[in-house]
């Protein structure tokens, strides 16, 4: 049975990755499950200078999803590239995708630079970032400024280049096309969609930053939209997250078109939930008697 | 050696107050390894729209009969699932997390206080009875006598178990901190150990600063909303003094804590 899936001339043995922010980088949740056995892990957002990140409460649980505002903490790219790298690739046989964020395009430009010059396998652009050069607007917000970030990064990337897609815009399409048209190898959607929690006893709101990014289940049906629109838009591969928590839902992303599915804030509640997918897939695909992942990639047929 | 996630037997449900709960549970691997301060991250049913595990705080073990308690204050949806757990049921749980209480300079010369309040009255029992052999103080704060658990507990393993109420409705009246101040007069403690509301520990600041006590002698256990309880997921930091540029880094509660010394907490 074949589970691999390339992206560019990078090869993941299967199509299982962990999600950037959920993870750290891998060594916590490593203790529970071998990360040998999934396709890749996607990193905490790096940028070039350490982030503290936001005052706490940085999190809070809503029905079906969870709002975070962890404000992209990370010890910063140097300490990764001469720390937890190093461990990882001692460590895993499993892709590593570096995630990067940055405040204007020269941060963007010169992180994925020390990025591509490393052994990272692939690097994955954070977009959702606000740009503070644009009155704070996220790079990902307009296809333009999606356009040009990717056209910025793409001369400093040796390595396959995924552009990670903020679902908080009017046309998801339209940004994938902007990505791909400016030499994005793939992009991966969705990230999180923005919310608040009002709290009725303090009339504050729950998250100290008063904002924050929902994920969980809660997403899911969003998150499959916009994959599906996005897969017809683009020719890249399309890696597909929001909500996933068995194989049934990785199986529905990849019917919409994704080629790779990410598993995030269901690590929290299962740290095994990244083996019970793959193995759902591999079930999924012998009880159907196909056998290879492509068969299935891509192939919801719309009324 | 992968971790596991624990299938734990419930044995034993008591209610202790209107909202409090303890269960006793059978898990050898949890008995074994737990140390006083650490917490577990336990899985509250079967509702798939409950997305986090609640973190609780380990009450006692006993490490001969490979069983463990929790107890915990209902809250919201998660604590009120666990609270209706049966007799014979398993649960599913993550731990033992957290680095614990240091205790290792503890020892017969030592003088030992326990400060808990509120909350902060559940977890520190397994600590009391870890430090049994040695000279302990123990002070017990709770809002009113309605509110009082544990205190018999407490009891077992020292006989200077302190008990304060806000109202007065049972023993000193007032706040935990001012009961302990009060006997900072005739006591120099080698180690304090405090759990309880952020408001208990500014107050303890407060009187160890005004009586000159060694403020890097006082251990506390910090709380705050967790994601994966794993120290990956960065969303339960907490704000900690360090040699830096800034002078302070977030740090993970159910990682590098929740256990911290008094002096290198920044309190917002």
């Amino acid at each position: 049975m074949n589970l691999k899936v390339k992206i560019a001339n990078l090869e993941f043995k299967n199509p299982i990755i962990t999600s950037s922010g959920t993870y750290g980088f891998g060594r916590e949740y490593g203790e529970y499950i071998d990360l040998n056995k999934i396709g890749g892990i996607a990193t905490k957002g790096l940028t070039l200078l350490p982030r503290h990140g936001n005052p706490p409460p940085r999190i809070v649980e809503t029905s079906s999803g969870i709002l975070n505002s962890v404000g992209l903490q990370n010890p910063g790219i140097d300490v990764f590239l001469n720390k937890d790298l190093p461990h990882l690739k001692k460590n895993y046989d499993t892709a590593i995708i570096a995630n990067a964020a940055g405040s204007t395009l020269e941060d963007y430009c010169g992180i994925v630079e020390k990025l591509s010059n490393s052994d990272v396998d692939a690097v994955e652009l954070n977009i959702s970032c606000p740009n503070v050069k644009q009155g704070g607007m996220s790079f990902g917000s307009t296809p333009k400024s999606v356009a040009e970030v990717t056209k910025a990064v793409r001369k400093h990337c040796k390595k396959p280049l995924i552009i990670k897609l903020t679902p908080n815009v009017t046309d998801i399409a339209e940004i994938a096309k902007a990505a791909e048209s400016e030499g994005a190898d793939a992009v991966s959607l969705i990230n999180t969609l923005l919310g608040m929690k009002i709290n009725i006893q303090t009339r504050k709101p729950e998250l100290k930053n008063n904002f924050g990014g929902l994920s969980g289940p809660a997403v899911k049906p969003v998150a499959v939209r916009m994959v599906y629109q996005v897969s017809k838009a683009v020719k890249v591969p399309v890696i597909g997250m929001g909500g996933i928590e068995t194989a049934d839902d990785a199986i529905e992303f990849m019917l919409a078109g994704a080629s790779i599915v990410s598993i995030g804030t269901a690590n929290f509640m299962n740290p095994i939930a990244p083996i019970e997918v793959l193995d759902g897939i591999e079930e999924y695909l012998k009880d159907s008697k196909l056998d290879d992942i492509h068969d299935i990639i891509g192939k919801v047929e719309l009324y | 050696m992968m971790k596991s996630i624990n299938k734990c037997k419930l044995l034993n449900k008591t209610q202790l107050t209107r909202d409090v709960f303890s269960l006793t549970m059978e898990n050898k691997n949890i008995a074994k390894t737990a140390l006083p301060g650490q917490f577990l991250n336990v899985k509250c049913g079967d509702d798939r729209s409950i997305i986090l595990r609640r973190p609780i705080s380990i009450n006692d073990v006993d490490r001969a009969k490979g069983t463990f308690t929790i107890v915990f204050r209902v809250v919201g949806k998660g604590t009120k699932i666990l609270s209706e757990y049966e007799r014979g049921e398993h649960l599913d749980i993550i731990g033992p997390l957290g680095n614990g209480y240091d205790i290792s300079s503890a020892n017969e010369d030592s003088k030992i206080a326990i400060v808990a309040g509120g909350m902060g009255v559940m977890p520190v029992l397994f600590l009391a009875k870890e430090l049994k052999e040695y000279d302990v103080d123990i002070f017990l704060g709770y809002r009113d006598k309605d509110d009082l658990m544990l205190v018999n507990e407490y009891r077992k393993y020292s006989s200077n178990v302190y008990v304060a109420t806000d109202d007065g409705s049972e023993g000193y009246s007032g706040f935990v901190t001012d009961l302990y101040k009060k006997h900072l007069n005739f006591n120099d403690y080698t180690h304090v150990y405090a759990c309880g509301p952020k408001q208990m520990f500014l107050s303890l600041k407060n009187v160890l600063e005004d009586t000159q006590k060694n403020i890097d002698n006082c251990q506390i256990s910090l709380e705050e909303k967790m994601g994966c309880g794993l120290g990956a997921c960065l969303t339960c930091s907490c704000k900690i003094k360090v040699k830096n540029e800034d002078g302070f880094e977030y740090m993970r509660v159910c990682k590098d804590g929740p256990v911290f010394k008094l002096g290198e907490v920044i309190f917002e």
